[in-house]
This record gives C-alpha cells, structure tokens and sequence, in this order.
C-alpha cells in the first residue's frame, strides 16, 4: 500500500508549528470543534427534524466518503500553508464524526448493528485512511466494537480474545522499519493502537469479568481460567521474542548460558506465581518490546499500564489483600532476585570501575540522609507516644451510631461512622452562630460511659464532673468528625461490625481523643480493639470505671 | 548484605548510546536494527528487572498494610515498616546515594514512607486519606529528595502535595466558611483547584532554575519541567472551569478574562523558549476557556436552540485553531 504522506510530515515545513505537541494541539481543538458540530447535527436530525436512523447511516458513511476525498485527493495537491495543517485536521475530524454517526444510525439495525458498524468502520478507516491518529485509533476502536458485538451475541470472554488476538498481530507492526516496508507509515501507529488496544482489554478481561453472568456451558469453565490462559500466552509471546533476539546475536558475543537461563527462568517463576494476574507479565513483554522497537511512546505506555494495573488490582475484589500482597512479593522476589544474580555474576568477570566521589560531599550527603531518617521515626514514634498516653489515660466515653463503609487510598477497608448526637450539633452550631469546628461538652452516664450532648464548648465554665471535653469538626452534610469519623478494620470482617451501636472513645483532658473500637446494643466489644495496661489511678478513667465493661 | 548493590550506571546513559552506535557499525543490519550492544542491553536488563521488581515489592508493602492483619501486634507491624525503612536507606548507603540504584533505593524509602503513616492512621483511626498523612509525607522525604537529586522523587513530592490540597479543601472547606446559606460545596473544587495550581507553579518555576554548581549530579531532566507546568496550567483551568459553572457569569468572566490574556502571554514566553508542548498546553487552556465562556453566555442570553448554539461553540473552537495555528507559524518564522 502506497499512502501519501502523513500529515506530520507535510507540516513540517518550521521545526516549531511540526512539534508533535503543536500538531496535537490543532488535533484536539479540531476534534472538539467537529464533536461540537456534530452534536448539534445530532441533535438537529433526532429531536428537531426527527429523520430517519437509516439516513443518519447513509450520512455519516457519505461524511467519511467526503473526508477521504479530501484527504487523499484534494489535500495532496495543495501547497504548504498554515490553513493546510488546519483542514488535514478537519479532515480527520469530520472522518471521525461520520464514523459516530453511522454507528449511531446503525444502533437500530438490532443489539450487534452498532458494535458491528464501527468494527467494520474502523477497519476500513484505519487500512484507507492515510492518518496516524485515525490508524492510531482504529485498532482501539474495532477491539472495543469485537468485545460489544460478542456480547451483543450474548458471547463472554470477548475482552481476552480481543487481547490475545491484539498481542498476536503486535509484533509484526513493532518489527523494527526495513528499508522496504510494504505497510508504509501505517506500520507504527497501527501498532501503537494495538498495542494499547491490547492493554485496555487486558484491564477489562481481569477487572470487570463479573459483572455479567457467565453461561453454564463449556465456555464458562474457559472462563475460569481466562487469566492464566492469558498469562501463558503472554509469557509465551516474551520468551519467543527474547529468544528471535538471542538468535540475531552472533554466538560469540551471546551472554554466558546460566545468565540467560537465569532470565528465562526468572521469567517463567514470574508468570507461573502470578497466573492469576496477567497484567505484570503483560508489562514486562511491552517493555522489552519497546527496548527492541526502541519506542518511548511503548516505554511510557507500558509503564503507566503498571501503575493502573496495581491500582486496579488493590481496588479488586477477587482475592483479599493478603493474596495479592503475597503475589506481588514473589514477583518482585522473583524479579530482584534475577538482578541480584546478574549482579554477582558482573562482578565476577568484571573489574568494577568505581567514580570515586568526594569524601566529604559524600559525608554531607550521608548526614542528611541519616538526619531525614532520624526525623521520621522521631515523628512516627513521637505521634505514637502521645496516642499511647491518650490510650492510657484517657476517660472512655460511648457514643451512639449509625454506620455505613468502603476502602481507603492506602490503608485499606473502613467503616464510615455518623454519630447520632451529629444533628444536635449541627443545631447548636446553627443557633449559637459558632465556628464549625471548636470543643463540645457531653455528659458521661457512670452506667456504661455513654454520653450525651450537653452543648458546644464557651469555656466560661468549668466542666462538672460527669461531663468532658472533645474536640469536633463539622463537614459536608452534617458530618460529625470527633477524633476522625472512620474505623479500619481486617479485610472481609465487615460482617462482624455490621451490628456496632456504639463508638467507644478515650478522651484527653485537653479534647483530644482517640478510637478505640465499636460496641454493640448490649455494649459488648465487637473484634479486636486498641487495648492497653490501664493505670488503675488514672484520675479521669477511674471515675466512671464501675460497671463499665462488660467482659 | 552479602551482595554490594552498587551500580555503577550513569544516569543519563550517554556512554551507553555512544557504545551502542559505536560497536553497531560493524554489525550485520539485523543486529543493527535491533541493537543488539550487549552492554546496553545489560543496562536494559539491569533497569528492568530492579524498575519492576521494586515496584512489586512496593506495592506488597502497600497492600499488607491495607489488609489491616489483626493478628500482628500493633508494634509488631510499626517496627517492621520501620525496620524496612531503615534498610532502604542502608542500601541507598551501600549504593553510594546518587547512582541508580542509591536513588531507586531512596526513592523507595520515600514512597514507603506512605505506607507507615497509612499504618499510623490505621492503628489509632484516624481520617481516612487525611490531608495531613499526605502533608507530612511530604515534607519528611524532602531531605532524600536533596541527596538523591533525581526528579522521580520531586514528583512524588508535588504529587503528594497536590493529593494533601485536595484532600484539606474537600474536609475543610465547611469548616473555614461554615457561615449557613453561604457558597455551596462544590466550591470546595475550585479553591483546591487553585491551590494545586500554586504547588505546581512553585514546583515549575524551582524545575526551570539551573542548579549553582554542575558537580552535584542535580537531574532535573525536561520532563520534570514539563509534567509541572502541565499539572499547573491544568490544574488552574480545570478550577476556572468549574467556577463558570458554580458562579455567576459577571463574576467568573472578571476571573477567566484576565486569565486568558495572562496564558496568551505566558504561550508567547514558551514559545520563544522553545518549549513546544508548555506552549501548546497554554493554547489549548486558553481556547477550551473562550468557547465554555461564549457558551455559558449563550445560554445564559437563551437566545439560540441548542442545536445552533453547539454548532456556534463548534465555529468558535475551529476558528481559534485556525487563528493558532497561524499564530505560530508566524512566531516561528520571525524567530527562525
């Protein structure tokens, strides 16, 4: 296929206006001007002239005819001018929105009319259409339509097929260029978009696999092992690419056999303990893939799929933290303990050659490291005294709850709590016109420490002595924050808070307070909770100690 | 440790690339498609293997934290982390600090550093992804931030801040202004969005300063520079954004106007640096700013079916790219 040249390179008439990033900036506001202009068509067609979908079809098919014509025929022929770089754009643009439009007038064609249309669609686009973001796209577009017309067939398992059959066809877009390459230009971006075709649906394939029932037939149990098959092929396609390079280096200047034989096995120990998991082997193939194709857009591509793939990974609910912490250890083992080897064997042969720094810049270095430490676990240990004191010392007070719960950045699943005296603070708040933060009073029941609200904090009078002092905070709707509103808990005991009634506190003589743990109806302990050596004497604990727990 | 985890890399790699075209000249053209150096790829198997696996194992670290295991002690599971942390700046040591390996092993300690305030939290129960846990995470890493002097950790650290601004807006915001039937929530949004756009431009205008003296290894590598002024200028147009859909015109467009005219001349300034993408960034905020306030004007004036008006918005988005593109085509000549 002979294409004319793209439009990155017609433009490259100035080193500043052919930056990429400029020519992605005309890009974008192309696009969002055409996905405009096409939205108010829509709309026009549907809701005020009512047509026809069949002639939304014929349309948006006649829009990209239009815009092939122009791009292969009329844009060729025209010199080099601002406005050139501009309508290559809105070429594309309009391509685009007559693509959106065939497959929205396809929607009534039956559930596979849409999924089907812009398979097809895109196919042809990215083979006629001499663009690299169209070529770019094309692939991304026809994997997602693959994946909806399966399921539009009620078939499952699209996501994996469309993955496996993606990383099958990449390697041949990602060769690195011949001097005669029969694919053209089309060559990268195709494989680009495969590429993150592949990446995309690897994600669906291990993150929304049950949120549609599977069929009770054979494919069901294929199902099950979806990522596993996965990962071997994945595996298999790196080993095979690892081994074309090894075969390409003459045998003389080959590594020593037991460092390939370590690279291989480190491999293989990875896919086999993270079967369940694709995603870290995916990566580890693109990223080799990317140094033999010496591509910075894959290395970025590959390495930012990491970072969503564990993101996504911690946020999944199919194996519990403590299996996937597990997973992600041997991994890493696994891969660390490869490097190690590769180390020792360097440094056998080698004879390493040390860049001496200055000593004492090293020693200056050293201090702030060593003083940064120092600071940390002065801070942690500092923050964990006072809270250990608190725990000691402080008077437990109860209070009533109404609970609700989800997981947090990085420390894992907790229970939201809402405290029921929330509306009579909010009430006081409202009516005194104080701050939304500042110290509340309650009174404690010497039955059982439950408190109650008494009212907000003047400080004008001293406190009784049934009463305390705590710190509170108001949020978005009404929300009570006292020592922090949430209770972390183990992974998968949910359940066993479900019944918590009450919150039990320690509180400080200054405000401060702490979390201890939640009660139920009958003020028993629910799990496991902050327990410390009480101090038999301490002043403010010992006064409503009697008849307090229930143990 | 046995082994001395040392690397002896140098961080921009150059002898690597001077080898590799150096000993390709005399290869067969297959080798040299692929580049097949064994030295580099010795680097490559090097960055590889220790890149993911300490990733991996970061991400271990993080989710046996998340998983809360009542089983361990509470001081059982503080020493551990503690003891990890410790470890890793013992190896950043052995590294010898500023080579690859010393800088990964800080930037290790710096992340892990998340994971035991995360802990603190858990323990004691305290807030959820607390503003404060992401603040003083962010100051203690900044002394290994000054010995690695490598730009992943200054990332981490403008990260880190604009997570805590987001977070102290989003919990805080009620109680700064808490006066009833005063500004809605949501301007929560825009207040972080500002502050974030402040964090970043301070992180941008430090990336851009040449470091005093060249002998201290100081990486801060363009990427850095641009990552920053990108987060900066989204940040500050995402903020705008949402306050011209929460304020009243009149007000939003006295913020948005000015705004416009500053990007424009902050795009001339970068343009005549030849920072192509800070450029084109500044552009398209400010185009995307111009047609969401004509189309808020427009619906506000509710003169036009919305068919027409998005065909209106559509002609405006069309012809600032036209008028962009002339613009720097124009730049680029004059400057040439």
């Amino acid at each position: 296929m002979t294409s004319p040249p793209s439009g990155a390179q017609q433009s490259a008439g100035s080193p500043v206006a052919a930056h990429w990033s400029l020519r992605l900036l005309m890009g974008v506001v192309g696009w969002l001007a055409a996905t405009c202009v096409t939205g108010g068509l829509a709309i026009l067609t549907f809701d005020v002239l009512e047509l026809d979908h069949l002639v939304l079809l014929a349309a948006g098919i006649a829009l990209f005819g239009l815009a092939l014509y122009l791009r292969r025929v009329l844009l060729p022929r025209m010199i080099e001018r601002p406005s050139k770089m501009a309508l290559v754009q809105f070429a594309l643009a309009i391509g685009m929105c007559g693509q959106m439009l065939a497959v929205g007038g396809a929607a009534e064609l039956g559930d596979a009319g849409a999924p089907w249309t812009a398979f097809a669609m895109a196919i042809i686009a990215g083979w006629l259409y001499p663009d690299a973001a169209q070529r770019f796209l094309s692939p991304v577009i026809a994997g997602f339509a693959l994946v909806a017309a399966l399921r539009a067939h009620e078939l499952t398992g699209g996501s994996s097929l469309a993955a496996v059959l993606g990383t099958l066809i990449l390697p041949f877009f990602l060769r690195p260029t011949k001097s005669h390459n029969p694919l053209g230009d089309a060559q990268l971006p195709v494989g680009l978009g495969l590429a993150a075709m592949s990446l995309a649906m690897l994600l669906w394939s291990s993150f929304l696999p049950h949120q549609h029932g599977a069929p009770e037939d054979a494919a069901a149990l294929l199902g099950a092992h979806q990522p596993r098959l996965l990962t071997l092929h994945l595996a298999g396609l790196t080993l095979l690419l690892l081994w074309r390079i090894r075969g390409l280096i003459p045998p003389d200047r080959r590594p020593a056999p037991d460092v390939q034989l370590i690279c291989a096995t480190a491999l293989a120990a990875l896919a086999a303990f993270t079967s369940s998991v694709p995603g870290i082997t995916a990566a580890i193939g693109l990223l080799i893939l990317a140094r033999v194709r010496r591509s910075s857009a894959l290395t970025v591509m590959a390495t930012l799929f990491l970072f969503t793939f564990l993101l996504l990974f911690y946020y999944d609910l199919q194996l519990t933290l403590l299996d996937k912490a597990a997973i992600c250890a041997t991994a890493g083992l696994c891969l660390v303990g490869a490097w190690l080897y590769l180390r020792w064997r360097q440094r056998r042969s080698d004879t390493p050659s040390r860049s001496r720094q200055a000593s004492e810049r090293r020693r200056w270095v050293g201090g702030l490291a060593t003083t940064g430490l120092l600071l940390t676990l002065v801070t942690v240990n500092t923050i964990v005294g006072a809270k250990e004191k608190l725990l000691r010392e402080g008077a437990t007070v109860l209070l009533e709850l109404a609970p609700q719960d989800p997981r947090a950045l990085l420390q894992g699943d907790y229970m939201q709590l809402r405290y029921r005296i929330a509306e009579d603070v909010w009430r006081a708040v409202q009516s005194d016109d104080l701050a939304a933060s500042g110290a509340l009073v309650l009174s404690v029941e010497p039955q059982g420490n439950i408190g109650r609200f008494i009212g907000l904090d003047d400080k004008a009078h001293d406190l009784e002595s049934t009463a305390v002092r705590i710190r509170y905070r108001l949020g978005r709707k009404h929300e009570l924050s006292l020592c922090g509103n949430t209770f972390f808990f183990e992974e998968g005991d949910a359940a066993r808070y479900e019944v918590a009634r009450y919150a039990e506190l320690r509180v400080g003589e200054t405000g401060d307070c702490i979390l201890v743990g939640l009660k139920n109806a009958k003020l028993q302990r629910l799990g496991k909770q902050l327990e410390t050596n009480r101090p038999v004497d301490s002043k403010l604990a010992s006064q409503r100690k009697r008849g307090t727990d229930p143990r | 440790m046995s082994v001395d985890v040392a690397m002896d890399v140098d961080s921009n790699g150059l002898t690597a690339e001077l080898e590799a075209h150096g000993s390709g000249s005399s290869e067969s053209p297959a080798a040299q498609r692929y580049d097949l150096c064994p030295e580099s790829w010795r680097r490559f198997a090097d960055q590889l293997l220790l890149g993911v696996g300490v990733a991996s194992l970061l991400a271990a670290v993080m989710m046996l934290v998340a998983y809360n295991w009542s089983s361990l002690d509470r001081f059982v599971k503080l020493g551990l982390l503690q003891g990890t942390l410790v470890v890793t700046v013992a190896i950043a040591w052995r590294a010898r600090w500023q080579t690859f390996g010393g800088r990964l092993a800080l930037c290790a300690t710096a992340i892990l550093l998340g994971p035991l305030l995360a802990l603190l939290g858990q323990i004691y129960q305290g807030a959820a992804s607390d503003y404060r846990l992401f603040l003083l995470w962010a100051l203690l890493i900044l002394p290994w931030g000054f010995v690695a002097r490598w730009a992943p950790i200054w990332l981490l650290v403008a990260i880190l801040l604009d997570i805590a601004a987001w977070r102290f807006w989003q919990t805080r915001y009620v109680a700064l202004w808490s006066a009833p039937g005063g500004l809605s929530h949501d301007y929560f949004i825009v207040a972080a969005g500002s502050t974030m756009a402040l964090v970043n431009a301070t992180g941008w205008l430090l990336a851009r300063s040449r470091p005093k003296r060249a002998d201290l290894h100081d990486e801060r590598p363009a990427w850095l520079e641009q990552t920053l002024a990108l987060g900066t200028i989204g940040c500050a147009t995402f903020a705008e954004l949402v306050s011209l859909l929460l304020a009243p015109l009149s007000v939003s467009a006295a913020i948005i106007v000015p705004s416009i005219a500053l990007g424009l001349a902050m795009a001339r300034r970068q343009q005549q640096r030849q920072q192509a993408l800070i450029t084109a960034g500044l552009l398209l905020c400010c185009i995307v700013l111009v047609s969401m306030l004509v189309q808020q004007s427009l619906r506000a004036a509710d003169v036009l079916p919305e068919w027409l008006e998005l065909l209106v918005v559509g002609l405006v988005f069309a012809v600032q790219g036209g008028v962009a593109a002339s613009w720097l085509r124009h730049e680029a000549r004059s400057h040439d």
